[in-house]
């Protein structure tokens, strides 16, 4: 077969794999065997890969820290020690209309740090909030909005298992990685803060519920879970730990915090167990698959086709990476952030680790700049209808309290600001990378 | 049989679960050991099986992956049974029970097949090497390395089971 047809029809194959249901996993592993099979590879080429699995994925230590922050997180989660942290920033926070929207703020913040799980933050703020936000007087609207970007803060701000896997395959180290989405993280919570302070000006102002809460209450219910997150964070940025080593000792301390709270039970544990074993064999297939394909597909020429691709307008860094990121938001309407991490990013990555920005960036702080720009990417396609993760959850959990439409219009504007960080992070890289 | 087959899955997801806390605790030994300074933990005047002659740091951090490789890829085929595997379902879950047997149907014989056919052979010559050469751990750590190379064309086999035990459901639901 022709040299350009033969990635071409691999890339064709797959995505019809892919978006025709077929598990995903195993679209990319077939492709990849049957690529071999066709093409001029030898068939012995797939030992090689068998080791590549082996070398890449399997004895890979820092893929160790996945399972252990998805444990830490279900821990928090199913214990019910991140809803009483909740509760009590929302008794803190929630005397005025403006209050309440930020406290939704804060509380997505503290689940994304503790927890990091979109669905289970998107679903615990849509239950505890949205009755809060509508007694406040938000529009149906406004509120699916900030419910939806508050929990999709998860998938950004450390720790993060997108984070993880996306400084593995950018070959930049993960504390780097986790300091470099700090201050995007944070810029991004300001700009949805405005934009809730704005919509809360003509709102009136509400009674409270309750008593206002004493600070001793306060500390009791949020410190222990803010300790360890501190903790956690901390130590991998000071680089007092490796992520490996902060996530199993986040996963021991949350465990800790429900027997300080007394709901430690053997049965909820075993079950947050259960479910990152699944979680884990789910993303370490996937894995296995991409190796399969990137391998293969570099071997018959992808790479080459791809880079032609970008090329097409113009070789000037910036439209390179501008194709860049409108491919990867263009994918994200379909794909998970897991199959284009593994998938595109390797082959993206040397394109653009080769370009000058004159931005002073070049080698291992290039590509931390880059792993953000394609993570709050990537944290954008979650809200994107109409196949966001996030919406999906959010519909799920709120039944018929909110329509399609109303979820639609309502992430609308967060998806500018969503466009418009990125757009700033382009042009100021200082703000990833902590320099001027 | 049904019945039984849920109940053995059900108690080796509760084992693989328990392996999960084990991993835990051993990133929790090695921080608390490297922070104290303990390092060998254990020696042996003779060498143990799967230890060698002492427990280092480093058999720890080798523990933990290797435990990371059994928790991720033995339940691979349970996970497909209970149909937990990653799909990008937006078309799919819209099709009805026939269409979507239908093109498990297919991507099973498109995808699965050749890529069982050229994986499961590698990955028996595979292990095989390490078990010739009795392969351990180059840097102090476990001494079972040609173990965990073991489990990577176990758990595929496994999966390669499953996928055919769900192929005998796709067929009749396909028609």
């Amino acid at each position: 077969m022709n040299e350009t047809l033969l990635p071409l029809a691999m890339a064709a194959l797959t995505l019809t794999g892919i978006l025709a249901g077929y598990r995903v996993g195993m679209v990319l592993a077939g492709t990849a065997s049957l690529f071999i099979l066709i093409s001029d590879l030898p068939t012995a080429y797939f030992n090689l890969l068998v080791s590549r699995i082996y070398a890449n994925v399997l004895s890979n230590w820092l893929l160790v820290a996945i399972p252990m922050f998805i444990f830490m997180g279900l821990i928090l989660e199913r214990s019910g020690v991140a809803e009483r942290a909740l509760r009590a920033a929302q008794t803190a926070l929630g005397g005025s209309a403006a209050g309440m929207g930020i406290s939704v703020l804060v509380i997505g913040v503290l689940l994304a740090a503790s927890s990091g799980i979109v669905g289970a933050s998107v679903v615990l703020l849509a239950t505890l909030a949205l009755p809060r936000l509508r007694e406040a007087g938000y529009d149906n609207a406004t509120s699916a909005g900030l419910i939806a970007s508050s929990g999709t803060l998860a998938i950004l701000i450390p720790p993060s298992v997108m984070l993880i896997v996306l400084g593995d395959q950018l070959q930049t180290p993960v504390p780097d990685m986790f300091a470099g989405a700090l201050g995007p993280g944070l810029l991004l919570v300001a700009a949805y803060a405005v934009l809730v302070a704005l919509r809360a000006r003509n709102l009136p102002r509400q009674a409270r519920h309750g008593p206002r809460a004493s600070p001793v209450r306060l500390l009791i219910d949020m410190g222990p879970l803010i300790a360890l997150v501190l903790c956690v964070l901390g130590s991998i940025i000071a680089g007092f730990a490796t992520p490996t080593e902060a996530s199993g000792l986040g996963a021991f301390g949350a465990i800790l915090i429900t027997l300080i709270y007394g709901r430690f039970q053997g049965a909820v544990i075993l079950d947050a167990a259960r479910q990152t074993v699944t979680t884990t064999s789910m993303v370490l297939l996937v894995m296995i698959g991409a190796t399969c394909f990137a391998a293969v597909f570099k071997a018959i020429g992808g790479d080459d086709m791809v880079e032609a691709g970008l090329m097409v307008f113009g070789d000037d860094p910036y439209t390179v990476l501008v194709a860049v990121m409108v491919a990867i938001f263009v994918l994200g309407f379909v794909l998970d952030w897991l199959e284009i991490t593994l998938i595109f990013v390797p082959i993206f990555a040397p394109i653009v680790a080769g370009l000058d920005f004159g931005n002073g960036l070049s080698g291992q702080a290039l590509m931390v700049w880059f792993g953000i720009l394609i993570a709050v990417n990537l944290q954008t396609s979650f809200l994107t209808p109409p196949f966001g993760f996030s919406l999906f959850y959010l519909r799920g959990a709120t039944g018929s309290a909110l329509t399609t439409s109303e979820i639609y219009r309502g992430v609308l504007p967060f998806i500018g600001l969503q466009l418009l960080v990125l757009g700033l992070l382009v042009l100021f890289p200082g703000l990833i990378t902590g320099t001027g | 049989m049904r019945d039984q087959i849920d109940r053995a899955s059900r108690s080796v997801e509760t084992g693989l679960s328990v392996l999960l806390i084990v991993m835990m605790l051993a990133v929790v030994m090695q921080v608390v050991a490297s922070a104290l300074d303990i390092n060998p933990l254990q020696t042996f005047t003779t060498p143990l099986r799967f230890v060698g002659r002492a427990i280092t740091l480093n058999s720890l951090l080798d523990m933990q992956w290797h435990l990371l490789v059994i928790v991720g890829l033995l339940p691979a085929g349970l996970v497909w049974l209970r149909d937990a595997h990653v799909r990008v379902d937006f078309l799919y879950h819209r099709y009805g029970p026939r269409l979507q047997a239908r093109v498990d149907l297919i991507g099973t014989l498109l995808f699965a097949l050749p890529f069982f056919a050229l994986i499961l052979p590698a990955s028996w010559a595979f292990m095989k090497r390490a078990w010739r050469s009795d392969e351990g751990s180059r840097n102090g750590g476990l001494e079972d390395l040609w173990l965990i190379k073991s489990v990577l064309p176990l758990g595929l086999a496994l999966l390669a089971l499953y996928v055919v035990v769900e192929v005998a459901r796709l067929a009749r639901d396909a028609r």
